[in-house]
């Protein structure tokens, strides 16, 4: 049995969770290759032309999936991450889009994940969505279980990446993780930036506690669990001086984003912390990006000159 | 306290009358016209959607007339809506207006913000007057849905339809006037009735769902007119959202917990097997419902970077293809040019006409 699971959306933020889970059975796992732009193109043509850029490259790796030989896919509707709070609204719809965009050729396990359930019920899910490929029930809930801690073992790592004492200019590129890990769709932000002598920080660098001392500041908690990272981080940076500038990215069309873009940039008009949004989307243009970050990063060494 | 809030349709009547009633000084915001759009869209988040802007420009210039307290929904996600109401205090702040914002959130799970913000609107009349004034306000808006939904009906019928649109509006106008729920009552019999007395013709007109996101539909100067111009040209318009039906699903069933599941997101469970936030489940089950009842078209309005519709719209298409059933989508906008949504329009109207004529039940025309 081969499985297929797009390197996509959010595979980036789960990654070691997901290998972890789907490792239990004998099943091999098919993890399609990293974007590229033949990818994209798929994914362009397969898609409504509104639907936001991770969607479209969603589809792209799904379709080279497809052509792999695989005899599933997993694609899960993830609702809800974390209690009262919500994911953006077309994950709850993700595996609807991809069934009508390639028909029922293909079985898809798609298990709704909401994490504020208890394992009991995560568990109940997962043996309903997998059916006849979980051989042993017992298996699974132990799976689960090994998920979760790799997982946290993977987050605390990251988490204490603002504790290694700073070397050069700190710049943190806050936005969703399939944004800022996919180097074909930010044409190799983070590696631009460790070229020109910056270390990036994303959001998986910042601890539960600092992000939820930042989001403090917000009139009323935001209920989209990555947007109030986001807003939680950058509000961080701004109170404890942790950075020494920010770059927002976004996709184009994102609807939290454009509201946490707004807010952040509000509070960030009169803090000396310079903050750069940038929005990505098919038609992004590779130069353009690296010339706006080589003139960030500039701009952030001249000011310790004056 | 001078209240305004942001204009939804005709909802300025029934939202106008309960204020009022309860001894405040209100301020209905100017029509929604080209002034609206720039102030929403100068000072509105870029990618925010339509909504948002159009709901900004409304409380500038209602505060430019002197409003200082901001009446406006509230929300718990997934859709943005429920943010808004931060978003705006804190754009109209950084402007210099000095106001109040009062967040109505949905009262399950947030009872007691609802009823520190009734007490709050309430003032010093009693409890029971509030009741009193929110009934009056439902029978307006129920008066006033009624009124709309026979001019869905009436307005492709009849064959003076100038007139007709002079008689809508001065029908609303009798119900924005109306005092008292019994003045309320006869306003509606009396102009429904004269309503139905306009000679009409007798063509059957093509029937089209209107389907999308709530403000759109109902907002005609954020749809650029889009049920009129569909009537004036001869087509019925058939909507599934009315203001009234929502709050009685969303805020009152929903708060004694009876809220089922309507029968449009039962129809939608195949395609679209969960809730996607906002009227995205809703729509699809729409698209499904004019299949079954065999209308001629469904037409899809929703703001620009709506999320829910748009993974709606992907699945709508298949729907529709699956079906031979013609759909047009309309994702709206400031940018959105009067000319080119009219020739769009046309000719989804022209394709109606055109497969009715083939099928033999209407004259070319």
């Amino acid at each position: 049995m081969r499985i297929g699971l797009p390197r996509a959306l959010l595979y980036y933020n789960f990654q070691p969770a997901l290998e972890q889970l789907l490792r239990i059975d004998d099943a091999e796992v098919v993890i399609s290759s990293a974007t590229n732009k033949l990818k994209l193109e798929k994914g362009l043509a397969l898609c409504d032309d509104e639907v936001c850029l991770p969607v479209k490259v969603m589809m792209g790796h799904v379709q080279s999936l497809l052509e792999q030989d695989i005899q599933a896919l997993f694609i899960p509707r993830v609702v809800s991450l974390e209690r009262k709070r919500y994911i953006c609204p077309k994950f709850l719809g993700l595996p609807d889009m991809v069934k009508s965009n390639f028909g029922t050729s293909i079985p898809v396990i798609s298990p709704t994940i909401n994490l504020s359930w208890s394992k009991y019920k995560i568990w109940r899910e997962g043996l309903r969505s997998a059916g006849p490929l979980v051989k042993s029930p017992w298996q699974l809930w132990r799976a689960l279980g090994s998920a979760a801690r790799v997982q946290e073992e993977y987050r605390q790592q990251l988490a204490s990446a603002l504790e290694v004492p700073r070397t050069g200019k700190r710049v943190a590129v806050l936005g969703h993780a399939y944004n800022i890990y996919d180097e074909y769709v930010n044409f190799g932000m983070l590696r631009n930036l460790t070229q020109l002598g910056v270390t990036p920080l994303t959001v998986e660098n910042f601890s539960r506690v600092q992000i939820n001392q930042g989001a403090r500041g917000l009139s009323k908690d935001l209920f989209w669990s990555y947007g109030r990272d986001v807003v939680g981080a950058a509000f961080y940076c701004m109170r404890s001086r942790a950075v020494d500038g920010i770059i927002l990215v976004a996709s184009f069309g994102c609807g939290p984003d454009s509201l946490i873009t707004e807010i952040i940039e509000r509070q960030f008009a009169d803090s000396e912390i310079p903050l750069m949004s940038i929005v990505l989307d098919e038609h992004s243009s590779g130069t353009g990006l690296t010339t706006r970050i080589e003139a960030f990063v500039d701009m952030l060494n001249w000011r310790d000159v004056s | 306290m001078k209240i305004t809030f942001p204009h939804l349709g005709y909802c300025s009547i029934p939202l106008k009358a309960l204020f009022a009633e309860l001894g405040h000084d209100v301020i209905v915001p100017p029509p929604i016209t080209r002034k609206t759009i720039s102030l929403g869209t100068r000072h509105g988040p870029e990618f925010a959607c339509y909504p948002l802007k159009l709901g900004l420009g409304n409380f500038i210039e209602a505060m430019e007339m002197g409003a200082d307290t901001l009446v406006m929904g509230g929300g718990i996600g997934p859709c943005r809506f429920g943010y808004y109401a931060q978003v705006q205090t804190d754009i109209l702040k950084s402007l210099g207006y000095k106001f109040r914002m009062l967040v109505i959130e949905p009262p399950l799970g947030h009872a007691r913000e609802v009823l520190a913000v009734a007490r709050e609107l309430k003032g010093e009349k009693s409890w029971r007057a509030l009741i009193r004034a929110a009934y009056m306000a439902l029978v307006k808006l129920r008066a006033c849905d009624d009124i709309h939904q026979a001019s869905l009906y009436l307005r492709p019928r009849v064959q003076d339809k100038a007139g007709f649109g002079r008689l809508y509006t001065r029908s609303l106008a009798v119900i924005d006037e109306a005092g008292s729920i019994k003045a309320i009552k006869s306003a509606r019999a009396a102009t429904l009735a004269k309503m139905y007395k306009i000679p009409r013709t007798d063509i059957t007109p093509p029937k089209v769902a209107l389907v999308g996101e709530v403000y759109l539909i109902t907002e005609p100067a954020a749809n650029l007119y889009i049920e009129e111009k569909l009537g004036n040209m001869g087509v019925e318009v058939v909507r599934h959202v009315w203001i009234s039906e929502w709050l009685k699903v969303n805020i009152i069933l929903d708060f004694l917990r009876l809220h089922r599941k309507e029968s449009a997101e039962k129809l939608a469970k195949p395609y679209l097997s969960c809730f996607v936030g906002g009227h995205g489940q809703h729509s699809v089950g729409e698209t499904l419902k004019a299949v079954r009842d065999g209308m001629d078209g469904v037409i899809h309005v929703y703001p620009f970077t709506c999320t829910p519709e748009i993974v709606a719209r992907g699945i709508m298409h298949k729907i529709a293809a699956e079906h031979q059933l013609p759909l047009v989508c309309f994702s709206m906008d400031e940018q959105s040019g009067e000319a080119g949504f009219q020739t769009r329009l046309e000719a989804f109207v022209d394709i109606l006409q055109r497969r009715d004529a083939s099928k033999e039940l209407l004259p070319h025309g």
